[in-house]
């Protein structure tokens, strides 16, 4: 991990302090910008979105922009690349090299685009023309800024994919041959085409597995240092910021309410925000050994569950095939796996996108066909039910999905949404699902004040609030939560989680957890159960797994996750940027203490 | 047109947090597209020209000036203060039987439209939450049904059982859902797989809750907005088919008007007062129902509303305020 962090680009960090100190010109520097957008329902009204952001990046810098969803941050450096949409409006400067570039508009901003600010837009790898070569769409940047074209445009590309770390052979490639770690670099080396001195990156590693995000931001700062680039990366993800940044500036409402290098902000952040943000990112070192607060009575009990999907045969395989044989090839989602969950027992199923964990889950839950194996819960098999012992056991196993937007009707209150589950399975009279309905609520630390609302009047952790009580007034033995946090802000993610704890402690409820991120379920769960490609790797109490892993992925695994805690960061490496960061300390704030 | 109920919010409203977001209506809501649809001018405009034409078929019987029935003038007299849009070849009175026939022509319209959007949404909703084998024998027929001439269907259909206006309503109505159910299946096949339909069947619930609760609701306005739209190709379609003479006869209405003008050789006479009327009157009915219907359409567009498409940029303010320290 302390790898991930060079000597070079903690060098570069500390001279690019230098530089802003004594006031030599960094390279791209933001002044006072104000953002104002109109109000949806064109009454003349707008709100501001941005207020007073300063912020100067130095050659070689890694700065990162850290906040919470609508926080402005997304906001802030489409201002300086003057792609806000026409209901904005902008004050401010946007210095590059110290001239301004801001006061001609689109007009003087549009020559400076791609060639000397770049860009990496959120998604965009899963944006890209899917019927050209990443070739030809690397060309297609220095085409259009007419930069290079030709043999020479050519050539770059070959060195570009060289720099990204993306086979040059694969130049020719679609994207859909490539794979999301693949399609980002080429969408790095997109953003680096027309040799830009600013590349600004938003959310760059959000939709990626923890080990392929670990390459990427390892790319991202051995670029910032080879090319001398100043980059900044615009994250939720404070880990991800410790890791590859040398100072952070954080958001709150469009304004900076507090910036420095990251051990300031880690160990001696002055707002109460940033130390909230802070202690709202477990750490994988957090992970406790705890009492056994599990009853030992099985609960689930999943058994050498096997299950495979046909994949529709390709032309081109069958007729390499020539028998055109008329079976199917079957791919293996899940291969054998066994576990258990007690009750209550919080137990949270790891490992990386189409490892299988989705799929058991679906198992659980009784919607998938499965090939062999057994599923029981409280000793009944779940699997294969006919329709009515289908929907009873419906009631008995709930699940709470990934995106509180989108799991609850936006037509519904709070309180037919509450109700609908106990109507479904005919439970009760009006007065008493309304009564089971307030009582849900009110285990899931939300007043009966939220029963007549709407979704779209609930913030994202009352949302999930409200899906987690329409799974509890069923009073189901088994809970599967599936990513349960990983669309909420982080400060929301704490409670949502403290709840389920707490959930499981009261009742004989087991949890079932579905995550991809190791440092959540280790600071949570009772066991981590670790799968990759269909199979159970390692499995065990979190703390032993976490501090004790046996398997070789579940080390990899742990090497990969991002430590919001800088001083690790350093560690492994000699005068990384641990070193670095304390230089940097000290001499603004005189005594540091990492 | 699949995406057109879709919730993503448009890139110019950045989340501003919960104070936002706690507006009366949801940027879906049923209020919201209210909103939007009464902010444009076209809605104006159209519910003025639907509204007044249908005011004075309503009121026909008490403002209409003469009979439809007993001639009050002479053959094909050109407009004049008695008789302001002149008379037609049977000697009545054109500005009568317009407003007279508008009245029918509308029932008409609107009855052909309601069997329409009933068959359509039915089989767009059967088709895109079920898939499988029904959806496929479902677009099939509707592949079958729309491309059956209508004309040449009303022609068999007057020859066989006689011309009426129930049996236009009805061939109106039978060969027009087909557009509805396509669109309306699109927009629930991705309704289907919205996570809180996955959630509500999870729970168990029987198929006809999640459609009659939660997917119905969801395609309501667009089946309004398809709705409206419908009504002006119904009004068209029953003037277009009384023109042919294959509607009823003796129904007065904007089609047999002109049917029966033509008939008695107006264009030869150079009566355009008693075709002219008529047709204007379909044709601004239409231009009505379609500037509404197309501004529902936009206001359940989320891609309309992007404005970083649009030719205008971000503005310039000059610099205010105090100054922040730089970091």
């Amino acid at each position: 991990m302390g790898a991930v962090i060079d000597t070079a680009g903690a060098a570069a960090a500390s001279a690019g302090m230098r530089i802003e100190k004594n006031g030599v010109i960094p390279v791209l520097e933001l002044d006072d910008l104000n953002v104002w957008f109109a109000d949806r329902d064109r009454r003349g009204g707008e709100t501001q979105i941005l207020n007073g952001i300063s912020l100067a990046i130095a050659p070689g810098e890694r700065v990162g922009l850290v906040g919470e969803s609508g926080c402005g941050k997304t906001t802030t450096i489409l201002a300086a690349m003057g792609l806000l949409p026409s209901s904005a409006s902008v004050s401010g400067r946007v210095l590059l090299d110290g001239a301004d570039i801001l006061p001609g508009g689109e007009k003087t901003i549009r020559s400076h685009r791609w060639t000397d600010i770049a860009m990496v837009f959120q998604g965009a790898m899963n944006s890209l023309n899917p019927v050209k070569t990443v070739g030809w769409q690397i060309a297609e940047a220095m085409r259009v800024h007419r930069v290079r074209t030709g043999a020479a445009a050519d050539r770059r590309v070959d060195e570009l994919l060289d720099m990204v770390g993306i086979p040059v052979a694969r130049r020719h490639a679609f994207p859909h041959e490539l794979s999301g770690g693949m399609r980002q670099r080429a969408v790095i080396a997109m953003a680096l085409a027309c040799d830009p001195r600013v590349l600004l990156a938003d959310e760059p590693t959000t939709a990626l597995d923890v080990i392929v995000q670990a390459q990427i931001l390892r790319l991202l700062t051995d670029l910032a240092s080879e090319l001398h680039l100043a980059l900044v990366l615009v994250t939720h993800d404070l880990g991800v910021v410790a890791e590859t940044c040398d100072r952070a500036a954080v958001m709150l409402g469009g304004r900076i309410i507090e910036a420095g290098t990251i051990g300031e902000l880690y160990y001696r952040g002055q707002h109460p925000y940033t130390r909230k943000l802070f202690a709202s990112t477990p750490s994988l070192k957090d992970a406790k050994p705890r009492d056994v607060v599990a009853e030992s009575s099985a609960l689930l009990e999943v058994s050498d569950l096997r299950v495979s999907f046909p994949i529709r045969r390709s032309r081109k395989a069958s007729s390499a095939d020539g028998s055109g044989a008329a079976r199917a090839h079957r791919l293996v989602a899940v291969d054998g796996i066994s576990f258990e969950v007690a009750r209550g027992e919080f137990v949270a199923l790891v490992g990386q996108s189409g490892c299988g964990k989705t799929t058991t889950a679906q198992s659980v839950l009784g919607v998938t066909e499965i090939d062999s194996g057994a599923v029981t819960l409280r000793g009944e098999t779940i699997v294969g039910l006919r329709r009515r012992a289908l929907k009873d056991m419906r009631r008995r196993v709930q699940m709470i999905y990934q995106d509180p937007y989108e799991s609850l009707d936006e037509r519904f209150r709070v309180r037919q949404t509450l109700e609908e589950p106990l109507r479904i399975h005919g439970i009760g009279d009006a007065a008493s699902r309304r009564r089971a309905a307030a009582e849900a609520l009110e285990r899931v630390a939300l007043s009966a004040d939220y029963l007549e609302r709407y979704p779209h009047e609930l913030s994202g952790g009352q949302r999930q609030r409200v899906s987690i009580a329409a799974c509890l007034v069923l009073q189901p033995d088994l809970l599967l939560a599936d990513e349960p946090v990983s669309m909420l802000d982080v400060t929301l993610r704490l409670g949502i989680l403290e709840l389920l704890n707490e959930l499981r402690r009261g009742s004989s409820l087991g949890i079932l957890m579905i995550t991809h991120d190791l440092s959540t379920a280790a600071a949570y769960a009772d066991r981590i159960v670790v799968m990759s490609d269909g199979r159970i790797v390692e499995a065990g109490p979190s703390y032993s797994v976490v501090h004790h892993p046996q398997a070789e992925y579940t080390k990899q695994l742990l090497a990969a996750v991002p430590d919001p805690q800088p001083a690790d960061a350093g560690v492994g490496v000699d005068g990384g940027v641990g070193a670095g960061v304390g230089a940097g300390a000290e001499t603004e704030a005189g005594a540091p203490r990492v | 047109m699949s995406t057109i109920l879709n919730t993503t919010p448009a890139p110019e409203v950045p989340p501003t947090g919960a104070t936002g977001a706690s507006g009366a209506s949801g940027p879906t809501g049923f209020r919201y597209v209210l909103h939007e649809i009464m902010r444009q001018r076209s809605t104006t405009v159209g519910l003025v020209i639907v509204g007044l034409l249908l005011l004075s078929a309503i009121a026909s019987p008490l403002i209409s000036p003469y009979s439809v029935t007993v001639s009050s003038c002479g053959v094909f007299d050109p407009p004049s203060a008695a008789h302001w849009l002149g008379c037609d070849g049977a000697g009545l009175d054109v500005l009568s039987l317009v407003l007279h026939g508008g009245g029918v022509s509308m029932i008409v319209g609107l009855s052909a439209t309601l069997i329409a959007m009933t068959v359509g949404a039915s089989v767009g909703v059967l088709s895109g939450y079920f898939g499988g084998w029904v959806d496929v024998l479902l677009m099939r027929i509707t592949d079958y049904f729309l491309v059956v001439p209508q004309i040449v269907l009303m022609i068999v259909i007057a020859a066989v059982w006689g011309p009426s206006l129930f049996h236009v309503v009805v061939v109106i109505g039978a060969l027009m859902w087909t557009g509805t159910a396509r669109v309306i299946r699109a927009q629930v096949m991705s309704i289907r797989e919205r996570v809180y339909v996955r959630r509500v069947a999870g729970l168990g619930a029987s198929h006809g809750r999640i459609i009659f609760r939660h997917i119905l609701p969801q395609v309501g306005p667009l089946l309004v907005a398809n709705a409206v739209i419908a009504i002006t190709v119904a009004v068209f379609d029953e003037t277009a088919l009384a023109f042919l003479g294959l509607s009823d006869p003796d129904a007065v209405t904007w089609g047999t008007i002109m049917e029966h003008a033509f008939d008695r050789a107006a264009t030869s006479a150079g009566a355009w007062w008693a075709i002219a009327p008529a047709g204007l009157a379909v044709a601004f009915f239409i231009v009505g129902c379609y500037l509404v219907g197309r501004s529902i359409e936009d206001a359940l567009n989320p891609r309309l509303r992007v404005s970083y498409l649009s030719a205008h940029s971000w503005r310039l303010r000059p610099l205010v305020g105090k100054k922040p320290e730089a970091i």
